[in-house]
């Protein structure tokens, strides 16, 4: 990366290996969340349309995770590069530590809310 | 060092402050899916969610007509009671003549008042302290997530809106203090509140009034003189035009008994739902009047939807008056979080103890209002054919929680059977009419609804209307949790049917309810509380009591179906829901090789459920059970070991196809053959079977 001079910016190593290090983390912990979302939807599902083991509300419960894991992959793929070219733009600029603590929130919510639903 | 010490604890606490508002954001706007999944369920469901709402659009059908709602007195028919002022069925009844009688309007208004109650507790929020955003949007969505507001918001009755009319009456007094057009508003709001549902004539007003008082004690009495005197002179006014029937609709019928063990479990149930706001409420109590600018809008409102929630002792209440509560919990959450707002650290202990709450709200939720809604609306089409019996049925016909199918086809209540009952019950309604009716079958059908695990149907039918109704009614058809009761005719048989004719065996016990058949096994569902309905030996034998069968005996009999073979009888569930025992004393644990004759005292029913503390409808559970080659009793039969007799979990599901049985069941057999009762092959599935002979006993 240049600064507005055209000259290569120089980084503070300790920081660099803190970002990457959160960058590898927040996708970390996002992969392995796609379960966890999946399991809190076939849930909310369950809340809502399970009466029985009836064929047709197993089946749809089935395709909801399905189709929670698609999405959710997706998304987590999307979370992966683009928290990466954002933190990479804004290096140790405020918006970059602001968008690792709001990733972490989220994630942290998804495993607080999976304990509760 | 100090200052770059404050300077990172702020940074650092910026940056929590951030995370900790993200993650109650996604909690509330989860909760707001939940709500909004919720409404959309009950929004468009035909049919009653609630006994409450039939009687109101009853109202609003005879107000449409010009026709007064607060009879003086009920000898005569219908026996129907407006328990509310009527601002609400008055809110219904220009739909109800435009549309029809329907559910639907009433549930929208309800839903509507609920959005406009959060926003007027948001409002309040930043209006009356720092205009903080972020506390507001939490009260709102806050008090959206409780789960007694969402099993609330969309169901057809005055709650919501009344709560809606008082919330709004007190953010115009909050917003415009000292000008004259916000006191007319705001107390021509609270008086809508209070002419709508007259318990909200106590939290609201007071806290408008002390919010004044703190402002401008002259104001304070101003809004106290038109709050209190346009209340009066319409009270006044309506007693006079309907000949005291105001009063006695709106105050005699609605003193019910108090329960003092239904506000022990409220408290229970509320503590479990909404700890941390309960705890937060009861610390601004001490906090709020030094230090929190809105205490005296918050702190009486507070203390005066506690006074209302507390009588939710009556019997017959339900958790609408905890509504109230929740709203002023969460105005109390806001205020406290506006107060926050200059303490970060305190801020961030806040938001996290909410992002917990709001979990557990979501979890109260799920396991509350939303199964419940899944539940009613599931019956799906035996809702339509419940409707379809009611339609083909004359006038009048008798029903409790599904009265809603009578007005739904423009037909007026003939009764309201929870308020007559507890009006009978204080001596204050003479049901011998409606006796006399009963017994002399002027009701084609009568619809008495099961709610399992709670016989609600005792508060709702007095003890001589229940007998009455088993005596002269057979039920006869068992939909959407409803009993469906006939006039006995020859088919059904006469009440209390001893033995079936020419079955071999006389019958255990009565079945005024219906029995359910759960593979191998009859449940006898008698009319009664526990351990009053006899459970008598079927035929002569020798009796078994093992040693540790709580609530159960077998007697060995002579096979009269399989001459030559031994054959046992089987009787369980002769307990209550804490398992005390109803066999009699005769027959101690122990008991072996007993000589019991034909119609001999066994024990009475019980209402043993699944677990100790989940008691049933008063039943019997009855098996055949086939006799080991040396003539005992089997130990492995299924739902007959000692630990677990008769566990759901134990019903074994015999596909069709399976030629053989699973070795545990093969020793159970068909009761119906020995009693006489009609068959079910229905396997695995509990199904409910009307107590009926059959033609020929094989």
């Amino acid at each position: 990366m240049l600064d507005k001079n055209g000259l290569p910016i120089k980084r503070n190593p300790k920081l660099v290996a803190l970002a990457v290090a959160l960058w590898m983390f927040t996708s970390m912990v996002s992969f392995l969340e796609i379960l966890t979302v999946r399991v809190i939807a076939i849930k909310l599902y369950t809340h809502f349309a399970m009466t029985g083991f009836h064929a047709r509300e197993y089946m749809a419960a089935q395709t909801l995770g399905i189709g929670t894991l698609v999405v959710m992959g997706i998304v987590c793929i999307g979370v992966a590069i683009g928290c990466g070219e954002y933190h990479l733009k804004h290096f140790s600029q405020p918006e970059s530590w602001k968008l690792f603590e709001r990733t972490i929130a989220a994630e942290m919510a998804i495993l607080v809310l999976a304990s509760f639903i | 060092m100090n200052q770059q010490i404050k300077k990172a604890s702020a940074s650092i606490a910026s940056y929590l402050e951030d995370g900790t508002k993200i993650m109650l954001l996604m909690f509330l706007s989860l909760a707001m899916l939940i709500l909004l999944l919720h409404t959309s369920m009950a929004l468009f469901h035909q049919y009653p969610l609630d006994y409450g709402e039939a009687p109101l659009v009853d109202q609003a059908m005879r107000l449409a007509a010009g026709q007064n709602i607060y009879r003086p007195d009920l000898s005569s028919p219908p026996y129907t009671i407006s328990n509310y002022p009527p601002l609400y069925p008055l809110s219904m009844a220009p739909f109800v003549k435009l549309f029809g009688p329907n559910f639907n309007i009433g549930r929208m208004i309800s839903l509507l008042s609920t959005l406009a109650s959060a926003t007027f507790l948001a409002l309040i929020v930043y209006y009356t302290d720092s205009h903080d955003r972020l506390a507001s949007v939490i009260t709102g969505t806050l008090f959206l997530s409780i789960p007694y507001v969402v099993g609330w918001s969309a169901l057809a009755r005055v709650d919501m809106l009344a709560l809606a009319l008082s919330t709004a009456g007190l953010y115009v007094v909050a917003r415009w203090p000292t000008t004259r057009q916000g006191l007319i508003v705001s107390a021509l709001l609270l008086i809508a509140a209070i002419y709508t549902r007259q318990s909200y004539a106590l939290a609201a007003p007071l806290a408008a009034f002390v919010w004044l008082l703190t402002q401008d004690w002259r104001q304070a009495l101003k809004l106290a003189g038109l709050v209190g005197g346009m209340s009066l002179v319409l009270f006044l006014a309506l007693n006079v035009v309907t000949g005291g029937g105001f009063f006695y609709n709106i105050i005699t019928a609605n003193v019910n008994e108090f329960d003092i063990e239904t506000l022990e479990r409220t408290g229970r149930d509320l503590w479990r739902a909404l700890p941390i706001l309960l705890v937060l409420g009861g610390v601004s109590l001490f906090l709020a009047p030094r230090r929190v600018k809105t205490w005296s809008l918050v702190i009486p409102y507070l203390i005066g939807a506690c006074l209302s929630a507390a009588t939710i002792g009556k019997i017959g209440s339900n958790v609408n008056y905890l509504l109230e509560l929740g709203a002023a919990l969460a105005l109390v959450a806001g205020a406290l979080l506006t107060w926050c707002r200059e303490r970060p650290w305190l801020r961030i202990l806040m938001l996290v103890l909410l992002v917990l709450q709001v979990g557990q709200l979501l979890k109260m939720t799920l396991e509350g209002p939303v199964e419940s809604i899944k539940w009613r609306v599931s019956p799906g089409k035996e809702l339509d054919d419940l409707e379809w019996i009611v339609e083909t049925a004359d006038d009048p016909v008798l029903a409790d929680e599904f009265m809603g199918m009578l007005t739904l086809q423009d037909r007026p209540l003939y009764i309201q059977p929870f308020e007559v009952t507890q009006l009978s019950n204080a001596g204050r309604w003479d049901q011998t009419d409606l006796l006399a009716g009963i017994r002399n079958q002027k009701f084609p059908i009568i619809l008495i609804h099961h709610f399992m695990g709670h016989p609600v149907y005792k508060e709702r039918w007095t003890p001589e209307m229940l007998s009455a109704i088993t005596e002269n009614y057979a039920a006869t058809d068992f939909l959407a949790q409803t009993l469906v009761f006939r006039p006995r005719d020859a088919e059904s048989g006469p009440a209390g049917l001893e033995a079936c004719p020419g079955a071999p065996w006389r019958l255990p016990t009565r079945a005024d309810l219906g029995m359910w058949w759960s593979t191998y096994q009859l449940g006898f569902m008698g009319e009664g509380h526990e351990n009053t309905v006899p459970v008598y030996a079927v035929a002569d034998g020798l009796l078994l009591r093992r040693p540790d069968w709580d609530s159960a005996v077998a007697i060995q009999h002579d096979d009269p179906v399989r001459p030559g073979e031994k054959v046992w009888s089987f009787y369980g569930d002769m307990a209550g829901g804490e398992d005390e025992t109803f066999v009699v004393a005769d027959f101690p644990p122990g008991s072996e090789g007993v000589p019991v004759e034909a119609g001999q005292l066994l024990g009475y029913q019980g209402t043993k459920g699944e677990g100790p503390g989940e008691p049933m409808w008063t039943h019997l559970h009855f098996a055949v059970v086939s006799a080991l080659e040396d003539g005992s009793f089997p130990n492995e039969i299924v739902g007959l070991a000692p630990e677990a007799e008769f566990s759901p979990e134990d019903i074994p599901l015999i596909p069709e196809e399976e030629e053989t049985p699973p070795e545990e069941v093969k020793f159970a057999l068909d009761p119906s053959p020995y009693l006489g009762t009609i068959r079910s092959q229905v396997m695995g599935v509990p199904t409910w079977l009307p107590l009926r002979c059959q033609e020929s006993v094989p």
